[in-house]
Parts: structure tokens; C-alpha cells; sequence
């Protein structure tokens, strides 16, 4: 038994073809557009950083035309050994341009240094 | 058909596809309002613990997950009742944009503001207020579960600016409609007991002939017909 | 977009304290990253960028940085989207130190900066304007000694300890010169990514045989300039001369401090420069970011766009190809490379690009390089190299690898953040924030 005697027409014939069909072209749009939108957002990200990367290396390459391309082509640094009369890695050298590190845990430390 | 004859019938206005839906959409909304609301607002005046505002983001969520769900679900399961009720949405003749010379005789009757004609033209499944309002609905729970998913899980695709606007946005957005759904849609849903009853009753969604024909006399002449038995 | 900054506190060094407190020794700036409680939503967003996990709070809490973990690195900083992440800057006591006629103040200006230091002022990512950046400094009362070319010196140290360690480990060799690499095994990691060089300290510590002992070009130039050039080039007390290291990164604040920084005058006492009651001075003075220094030169009404594009390289300016690329991640490795491959096979590389250690916007690049020894005849090494672009994404894979198969790569480059120094901390901030690298699938989600 029925609560009820009237009820709504049935949806093919309330929506028909055309009707359907504009709800799913509709659908259809917004989810490509949010596809595009998204994409072009993710594809974008890294756009910061490649963009100053290429500045550098556009530095690099205007070097490189005036034959500094590597460091061992800057004299400027073959002079600091020779004003201190030393050499790399070895001696005065050694004291001046290396270190060591320091293991540290998240207990407290003591002494704990690691030296060469 | 005849009106006389239809004096004392019942019609059936909400399916029970349409109740699920919206019963659930609707605990849900105000449950992840609460959550989120009291969240945001905890944080900003430094009144609310880490825990708490943890534990109730972690029911946000899962109430999200229903809440997307269940619109999904619907329009997975029930394509037909989904696109009538877009289609009554978004058909917008004469009598709708009429509506709004008046906002349905409402101002006049609650507020005593002589706004507009006494006239309410002749509306169809639903008036021009709800049709508008029901879209901006349909539009912030589409908005509101994407935007959420994101923010959840997004955080690192996005880019901060654009994080920054789909949180604001979010909030914001949740807030307003919230404010609508309050002010405006439940109290006047009150306004007939029938329609009201109709959607939330646990059992069958049907509203009396005279409701019907109050509200919506054009979807009544254009859309109703008798049940055949069979 | 703006950055809030804040001045040190009191007790940030450790001043008051023990020789410990918590994993910083006395005199190691903490809390140099800090979250604004008032202004955090709880996004959980910083959480999801962080390199080595040191935030705490869910989503919705009030996130806290905690700074045992900590790096420094900024990364937190940048892609918060609501600015609620705050730095410590010294930009005022830099302002002092210039009006101070008694002070030879010296900019020391990484690669990276003279990319991005434009975007403070109106121009775009990647605008190069080295020139007008000197004429700005020399403006505000700089001396320049630019990063640049103590890059050019840390490869020429660097390159020269590696191959020490191939000709021990790899060929077998065995003479005093190389020797002291005994100690010292492959892999060998790069070093000057102080941000890389405290997680390492703190959560792979079982690395530090393997990673080289030259400093980062900054400390280099720090311990350089106050012995070599205050000596033999500019002629002054290095008490008088303030290193100011103007860098990408907001870890350099950290490096600056650490307690062992103080070579140069360590040197200068040894060497009967200076009393041997003169009280340790750090080789870097003060740290300060791209930020920083965009911040300086406005409240010193000098904006670097409108300075002349033309400018007379000075001896302490010069540098090399190879030096500038540092700011990129497998920049370090290719400069070394490129150095390296020559001292090995006696030849320059034909090709000096070498395209395949460039970070790029991949997280991790592998690559072997065919080199032909001289002392072998021709022989090839196949030398193999990694390149970890930025430490979230890949470091932790990294380390697991040659936990396993400690002859996967001969050398490897680890830079902190994704995209290498140019994405560093302290950049000028845009709107695409920090940045996730490929592989973007399977989706970058932390929960």
C-alpha cells in the first residue's frame, strides 16, 4: 500500500537527450578545466628555481668564453698558495681551509669531537 | 489533472535517495563546521590545546571523507535524482526571476518591510530563492571537498599562495554559507511542516496535495502524475 | 612577500649556559627559525617540508620547531603560506658596523644571490645582476670578496683531497702525500651545505670519515680574508675587518657561529701576527640573507636596479665558470669535476657542461664519468657520482644505499634544498614557495 497516490514524471522524460547531454558537457568542462588548471600549476612549480638556476648557468658560460671555466684557471687562488707559501690540503693550508665535525646525538655530549 | 480530485492526496516529493543524501550532507556540514570553526577561531585567540585542536581536525577529516562520500555516492548511485534536481536548478523561466521582485513575499511577511508586490508569482518544484540558494549550496560542498583534500594532502604541489587563497577561501566560503543554511534555509524549511517532515521522517518522503500546491503549483500542473499501480 | 625577522635574543649562543645544551655546543646560534604561535593555523604545511622531521604539531595544533632537530635551513620559513615562520637577522648590527670608520667591513656574496637578489627589488627569478649587486655593496660601504672565488679555492682543496682519496682507495697508492686518506674512505660527500653538514652531525653521524674536511667557500673566505688578503692584499689588523657573508641560506647563520670558526685568528696568534692574549675573533662576523641584505641596502636608500650595469672586476671579485654554478644542485659536482678530470688525465674535458650531475629539478641524479689517467697510461676510471637535490626528498634512500653497497658512488653532493642553493632559506620568497621535485608520482603526501 502506497503512502502516496501522485509522485514526480519519470526522468527520461523530464530530462531527455538534449538535457542530458548538456549536464554531462557541462561536467565534462569543469573537469578538464580544473585538469588544465591543476597541471599547469604542477608543471609551473619548479619553474622559481630553474629560472635562477639558468641565470647561473648563463654565468658560467659567459666565463667559459673568457677561458674561465674551470677553477684551476683562476690565478687568484693559485696566489693565495703562493703568498702563504703552502699548498692544498697539506700544513698552514690544512689549518685554514678544513675542519671536522661533531657527532652529536640527542643525549648530551661530552669531548665528543672527531678530529683527522 | 484535476485539483479537485487531488484535495486529501499525498505526493511523493523526496525520494529516499534524496533523504540519504541529504540527511547525512547536512549532519555532516554542521559537525565539520564545529570542528573546523572551533579550531580556527581556538587558534587565533590562543584559547584552545594542541591536543584538542588536533583531535578535532582528525574528526574533520573523517568527516570529510563521509561528507565526500556521500556526494559522490549520490551521483554515483542515483544519476537520475541528481540531474532532475540540477535540471529544476538550473531552469530559470519568467516566474523564477519574478520572484525576486518580492524575495517571495517573505520580507513583508517576517519583517513587515512592504517590499515589492503582494503577488508571488506562481513557482515550480522550487522558487527562485531556492533555486539560487541550492546552487550556491551544490557549489560549496563541490568546492568545499576539493578545496579540503587539498589542503590535507596538497600542501607540497601547491605553492603557498595558492594554498593560502584555497584556505582562506575554504574557511571563509564555509563560513557564509553556513550563515545562509542558518539563517535562511532551515527557519524558512520550518515555514511547512509538511516539507519539512517530508525529507527528515525516517520512512516515506511525501508531502500533502495542499503543501504542494502552496509552494509549487507549477510542478504540480507541469511534473506531478498519478502513481499507476500496477 | 615579506618576512618578519627578529633580533637575537639574549642566551641565543649559549652564552650563560653549559658547554652543552641539548646537542649545541656554547656559542652555536639556536632558535634561529622560529614559528610565530599567534600567527600559525596549524596548516601542518612547514611540517611537510622539513628535511629532517623537527617539527611538531598535527594538523590544527600550533606547530613548534624543535630546535635539537633543527637545521637552520629555512625551508619551513618558505613555504609557509600564512609568513607565520620568522628568522634571525643581524641586519642592524651590520648597519652599525658600517658606520663604524674604524671597521673594514667586507661583503662576502654567494652565487646565488646575484640570481635572486632582483626579485627584491621588482625584477624576476634568474636575473643576473652581478655588476649592479658590487656597485650596491661598494655604495653601502662594502669592501667585496665574492663567494664566487672561494668556491674556485674550495675546488682546488676539495678536488685535491678527492683524488688523494682515489689514488689511496681506488688505485692504491700508498706515499705520504696521500696517506693521511687512510682515515678517510669513500664515498666521499661534499661539505659546504651546512645544513647538510648538522643533519649529518646529527642524524648520520656514522658518515663522518666520509665527508670532506674542506670548509664551505664562506668559511674559507671567512679564515682567508682575516690571514691572506688582510696581510697580502688589503693591508689591515684583521681585528679591524668584519666578514659579512651574504648568502641564500638562513644554516650560514648557524655555520658562522660554530665555536671552531676561529682559524684565522688562531693563525695570526701562531704566527705572532697578533698578541697571544688577543681574544678569539669567528672568520665570519655576521650572516646575513639575500633578504637581509635587500633590507639593508632600502633602509640605506640604494636599490641595486638602478645602479650601473658596468663593473671593474677586482682582484677579490674574480672567479671562474666552475665557481659560479656552486648556487645550483650538482653545481659543486660539476665544478669539481671539471677540475678533478683535468688533474687526472692531464686534459681539459672536451665538453666543460657536463649535463648529467645537474640537479636540475630531479631529487636524485646519478652519473658515471669516464675518466682516462695519466699515470695509467690512458686507462679509464669510471668515476661514480650522485647528486641528492634537496634532502627531503631522496637523502634518507641515499644513505640507506651505501649503508648496503658502499661502492654504489665514488662522490656524492648533498644540498639541502631542492633545486640547491638558489631555493635556499633565505631567498627572496615567491608565491610557489618551496618546492617539490620530480618525481611528483607517487603523490608527494605526507599525511
Amino acid at each position: 500500500m502506497s503512502k502516496y497516490q501522485y509522485t514526480e514524471r519519470d526522468v527520461p522524460a523530464l530530462l531527455g537527450r538534449r538535457g542530458f547531454l548538456k549536464v554531462i558537457g557541462l561536467c565534462a568542462v569543469a573537469v578538464v578545466a580544473a585538469g588544465a588548471a591543476i597541471t599547469k600549476l604542477i608543471t609551473s612549480r619548479n619553474k622559481v628555481i630553474l629560472d635562477r638556476q639558468a641565470g647561473l648557468y648563463a654565468d658560467d658560460k659567459r666565463l667559459q668564453k673568457m677561458k674561465l671555466t674551470s677553477s684551476h684557471e683562476n690565478d687568484v687562488c693559485w696566489q693565495v698558495y703562493k703568498d702563504m707559501n703552502g699548498k692544498p690540503v697539506e700544513g698552514e693550508m690544512y689549518k685554514l681551509n678544513h675542519t671536522h665535525y661533531t657527532p652529536r646525538s640527542q643525549l648530551a655530549m661530552t669531548e665528543a669531537e672527531h678530529h683527522v | 489533472m484535476s485539483n479537485a480530485e487531488m484535495q486529501g492526496a499525498r505526493i511523493l516529493r523526496f525520494h529516499t535517495s534524496d533523504k540519504v543524501f541529504h540527511s547525512i550532507n547536512a549532519i555532516c556540514w554542521y559537525a565539520l563546521f564545529f570542528t573546523g570553526a572551533i579550531v580556527y577561531f581556538g587558534n587565533m585567540m590562543g584559547k584552545i590545546s594542541d591536543e584538542t585542536a588536533n583531535l578535532l581536525m582528525v574528526w574533520h577529516i573523517w568527516l570529510g571523507g563521509l561528507f565526500t562520500l556521500n556526494f559522490i555516492g549520490y551521483v554515483l548511485f542515483a544519476p537520475e535524482r541528481f540531474a532532475v534536481t540540477m535540471k529544476n536548478l538550473l531552469e530559470w523561466d519568467k516566474n523564477t526571476i519574478l520572484w525576486f521582485r518580492n524575495f517571495g513575499g517573505y520580507p513583508r511577511r517576517f519583517f513587515k518591510i512592504p517590499f515589492g508586490p503582494v503577488e508571488v508569482p506562481p513557482q515550480g518544484r522550487y522558487n527562485g530563492g531556492q533555486k539560487m540558494s541550492y546552487l550556491i549550496f551544490i557549489a560549496a560542498v563541490v568546492y568545499l571537498i576539493v578545496t579540503g583534500w587539498l589542503l590535507w594532502m596538497g600542501a607540497p604541489l601547491l605553492g603557498k599562495t595558492v594554498f593560502y587563497w584555497l584556505f582562506m577561501t575554504h574557511v571563509w566560503g564555509s563560513f557564509i554559507v553556513t550563515a545562509m543554511v542558518t539563517c535562511a534555509h532551515i527557519p524558512l524549511a520550518l515555514l511547512s511542516m509538511e516539507h519539512f517532515k517530508g525529507i527528515w521522517r525516517i520512512g516515506s518522503g511525501d508531502i500533502s496535495y495542499e503543501a504542494a500546491e502552496h509552494h509549487a503549483p507549477t510542478w504540480v500542473q507541469r511534473d506531478v502524475i498519478k502513481v499507476v499501480e500496477k | 612577500m615579506n618576512v618578519v625577522t627578529f633580533r637575537p635574543p639574549q642566551g641565543c649562543r649559549g652564552e650563560d649556559g653549559p658547554e652543552y645544551q641539548g646537542n649545541f655546543r656554547k656559542g652555536e646560534l639556536r632558535g634561529i627559525i622560529k614559528i610565530n604561535k599567534d600567527n600559525c593555523v596549524g596548516c601542518d604545511t612547514c611540517r611537510k617540508f622539513c628535511p629532517v622531521d623537527a617539527i611538531t604539531g598535527g594538523l590544527g595544533s600550533i606547530h613548534k620547531i624543535r630546535d635539537d632537530a633543527c637545521v637552520s635551513c629555512g625551508q619551513c620559513l618558505s613555504a609557509c603560506p600564512f609568513g607565520a615562520i620568522e628568522q634571525m637577522s643581524f641586519v642592524e648590527d651590520v648597519l652599525k658596523v658600517l658606520d663604524d670608520p674604524k671597521k673594514f667591513v667586507v661583503a662576502h656574496p654567494s652565487p646565488a644571490v646575484r640570481v635572486a637578489l632582483a626579485e627584491e627589488f621588482g625584477g624576476q627569478p634568474g636575473d643576473l645582476c652581478t655588476e649592479q649587486m658590487l656597485n650596491a655593496f661598494e655604495k653601502a660601504g662594502f669592501t667585496v670578496y665574492d663567494v664566487n672565488q672561494t668556491a674556485d679555492q674550495t675546488i682546488l682543496e676539495e678536488g685535491t683531497e678527492f683524488i688523494k682519496k682515489v689514488r689511496y682507495w681506488c688505485l692504491g697508492e700508498r706515499s705520504p702525500e696521500v696517506n693521511q686518506m687512510a682515515h678517510h674512505p669513500l664515498p666521499h660527500f661534499t661539505s659546504c651545505c651546512p645544513g647538510w653538514v648538522r643533519n649529518m652531525e646529527i642524524n648520520f653521524a656514522s658518515a663522518i670519515p666520509h665527508v670532506s674536511t674542506t670548509k664551505s667557500p664562506v668559511q674559507m673566505g671567512g679564515a682567508l680574508a682575516k690571514s691572506w688578503a688582510a696581510k697580502h692584499i688589503w693591508n689591515k689588523d684583521p681585528r679591524d675587518v668584519v666578514m659579512v657573508a651574504v648568502t641564500p641560506c638562513t644554516a650560514k647563520i648557524y655555520e658562522a657561529s660554530r665555536p671552531e670558526f676561529v682559524d684565522a685568528w688562531k693563525w695570526n696568534v701562531e704566527h705572532g701576527y697578533l698578541p697571544k692574549d688577543t681574544p678569539a675573533f669567528p672568520d665570519i662576523d655576521y650572516s646575513l640573507t639575500t633578504r637581509d641584505i635587500a633590507e639593508l641596502l632600502r633602509r640605506k636608500g640604494i636599490n641595486p636596479l638602478t645602479m650601473p650595469k658596468t663593473h671593474e672586476v677586482k682582484t677579490m671579485e674574480k672567479y671562474t665558470g666552475a665557481g659560479t654554478i656552486f648556487g645550483c644542485s650538482g653545481g659543486v659536482m660539476e665544478a669539481a669535476l671539471r677540475t678533478a678530470y683535468a688533474i687526472l688525465s692531464g686534459e681539459e674535458l672536451k665538453d666543460p657542461d657536463i649535463i648529467t650531475v645537474r640537479g636540475m629539478n630531479n631529487s636524485l641524479v646519478e652519473a658515471t664519468i669516464p675518466i682516462p689517467l695519466k699515470a695509467q697510461g690512458g686507462k679509464i676510471f669510471e668515476l661514480r657520482v650522485a647528486v641528492v637535490n634537496g634532502a627531503l626528498q631522496d637523502l634518507h634512500k641515499v644513505m640507506k644505499i651505501i649503508n648496503e653497497d658502499k661502492d654504489r658512488w665514488h662522490f656524492i653532493e648533498v644540498m639541502n634544498c631542492p633545486g640547491g642553493c638558489v631555493n635556499g632559506g633565505g631567498q627572496p620568497l615567491q608565491g610557489a614557495g618551496s618546492a617539490w621535485l620530480a618525481p611528483t608520482t607517487p603523490l608527494p603526501v605526507k599525511l
